[in-house]
């Protein structure tokens, strides 16, 4: 100990200039200034990150595809945002068709949703694996407030961006420790919220009422009012609990690919929740699979 | 010129840290390259470089990868311990003479490289998740313990043995000189 001690000692003008360059840096975040010089900075960086990325990504690619034993990556992605795309376009239309029956009172022709959507691009991840934090090129000069929705291209629910700055924001994915979204499980209509977790799962807690399948969708409740109503938020996977507990403990997958983000949209209005007639009437006719089919 | 070599060379991985690293995972995290360099170059190279090295690589980091600048550069700060450490070590024990004499005492030198890089890496793991604890959410240290500080020291390790030979390859003149001077 006292050979730790006395080494310490003789390289104590490095360390104590670190801590004191630390606690300089620590002050000048909390005063606010470093977030304009970090933010200058990913601005002015980001098309080199983007070029850096771009450049490594055919040797990623590669080692993709020599782990999954040959498959070829590019149809693999082709495949899954496929799927994505049907899965979200099924769940648009099992959420338009259910919103219709309760609503046949009242059919009447509405104004068609106009959500203004501002694409973006990933230009960084949080790199500990303690958050699920990603990064945008786009910030408050473009209008991006704190509380919008961000979704994927397939009409997804991806997170909301939690800090703004004149260039850029940052957004928390849906499987943040601290992220929190009402939602609504489509069939039963049951209300709860999906939590993200430590290990990048999203999970809910429903009452046992809710007759909860695998494979069935979850999708924002609106309720919040801050996220629009029907955004499809993610498949369960699995469930678990026993009918003693008061709720059952349900795993999602969540639909947006959270893991491969490069374009993003920013929902920067919240458009009514309302169909037109002719919207409602086609999908009280139609079934999701054809509406899929028609596709 | 060694210099300006030397900050150019940082500042493409900070880039590359911060925009391609993280699409290679090794053990499901993916691997710190900055920080494994700059472990090898505590442990070959003149420590001097490396004192000055680890301050602005962890500005960089966090300027770049929304981590905040006073935890990267304190997150990295063990690495010019290492490479103070160390100097005093092979000055007393004539390292540098060891290394011509005895190409086998690289081997050693390798895995104590190693060794500092798990150290390392999972000093810098804390730091990070010390400062998610008092600045955002709770950690689950159980779980992060056993999914990404094992996957990131096992995956720095892995990158980190490859790395050291890489350095040493590009610093073989480096033996032949005196080491830094005795106080810093």
């Amino acid at each position: 100990m006292g050979s730790l001690f006395g080494w310490m000692g003789r390289h104590l003008r490095w360390t104590l200039a670190m801590a004191a360059l630390a606690l300089v840096l620590a002050l000048v975040a909390l005063a606010g200034w470093a977030a304009s010089v970090e933010d200058a900075a990913s601005s002015t960086l980001g098309p080199v990150q983007r070029a850096f990325r771009q450049a490594g990504e055919p040797i990623s690619n590669l080692l993709n595809e020599v782990d999954d034993f040959g498959r070829l990556e590019s149809e693999n992605r082709a495949l899954r945002s496929r799927v994505e795309q049907l899965e979200a376009e099924n769940a648009r239309l099992r959420e338009q068709q259910i919103q219709v029956r309760g609503r046949q009172e009242l059919l009447q022709v509405q104004a068609e949703s106009d959500a203004v959507l501002l694409t973006a691009n990933v230009i960084t991840r949080d790199l500990t694996g303690l958050r699920t934090v990603v990064g945008l090129d786009r910030g408050s000069n473009e209008g991006v407030r704190v509380g919008m929705s961000v979704i994927a291209g397939g009409g997804t629910l991806v997170g909301i961006v939690i800090e703004v700055r004149p260039r850029s924001s940052f957004v928390r994915l849906l499987t943040d420790p601290d992220s929190a979204v009402r939602v609504l499980h489509q069939q039963s209509r049951i209300e709860t919220v999906a939590t993200g977790d430590a290990q990048g799962n999203l999970d809910v807690d429903i009452p046992w009422s809710a007759e909860v399948e695998l494979g069935h969708i979850f999708v924002t409740s609106g309720l919040d009012g801050l996220l629009p109503q029907g955004l499809p938020v993610g498949r369960v996977s699995a469930a678990e609990g026993t009918v003693q507990d008061a709720f059952r403990h349900v795993r999602l997958q969540p639909l947006a690919p959270l893991d491969q983000l490069e374009q993003v949209l920013i929902q920067m209005t919240i458009p009514p929740p309302e169909l037109s007639f002719g919207e409602e009437q086609a999908a009280l006719e139609a079934t999701p699979e054809e509406g899929v089919m028609a596709q | 010129m060694r210099w300006p070599l030397l900050l150019a060379g940082l500042f493409v991985l900070v880039v590359f840290q911060t925009s391609t690293a993280p699409a290679f995972p090794i053990f499901g995290v993916g691997p710190n390259l900055l920080l494994v360099v700059l472990c090898c170059w505590a442990i070959v190279r003149d420590p001097r470089e490396v004192l000055v090295l680890t301050p602005l690589a962890g500005i960089g980091m966090g300027l770049l990868a929304y981590q905040g600048m006073a935890v990267s550069v304190a997150a990295l700060t063990p690495i010019g311990l290492v490479a103070l450490w160390w100097s005093g070590r092979s000055r007393s024990s004539g390292r540098d003479l060891h290394l011509r004499a005895e190409p086998t005492a690289w081997v050693w030198e390798w895995l104590v490289t190693i060794g500092v890089i798990a150290i390392c890496s999972a000093l810098h793991f804390i730091a990070h998740a010390i400062a998610v604890e008092l600045t955002t959410t709770s950690v689950n240290w159980i779980d992060a313990a056993g999914g990404v500080l094992l996957g990131a020291v096992l995956g720095n390790m892995v990158v980190g043995a490859v790395v050291y030979w890489i350095v040493r390859l590009l610093t073989r003149r480096h033996v032949l000189e005196p080491v830094g001077p005795a106080e810093y």
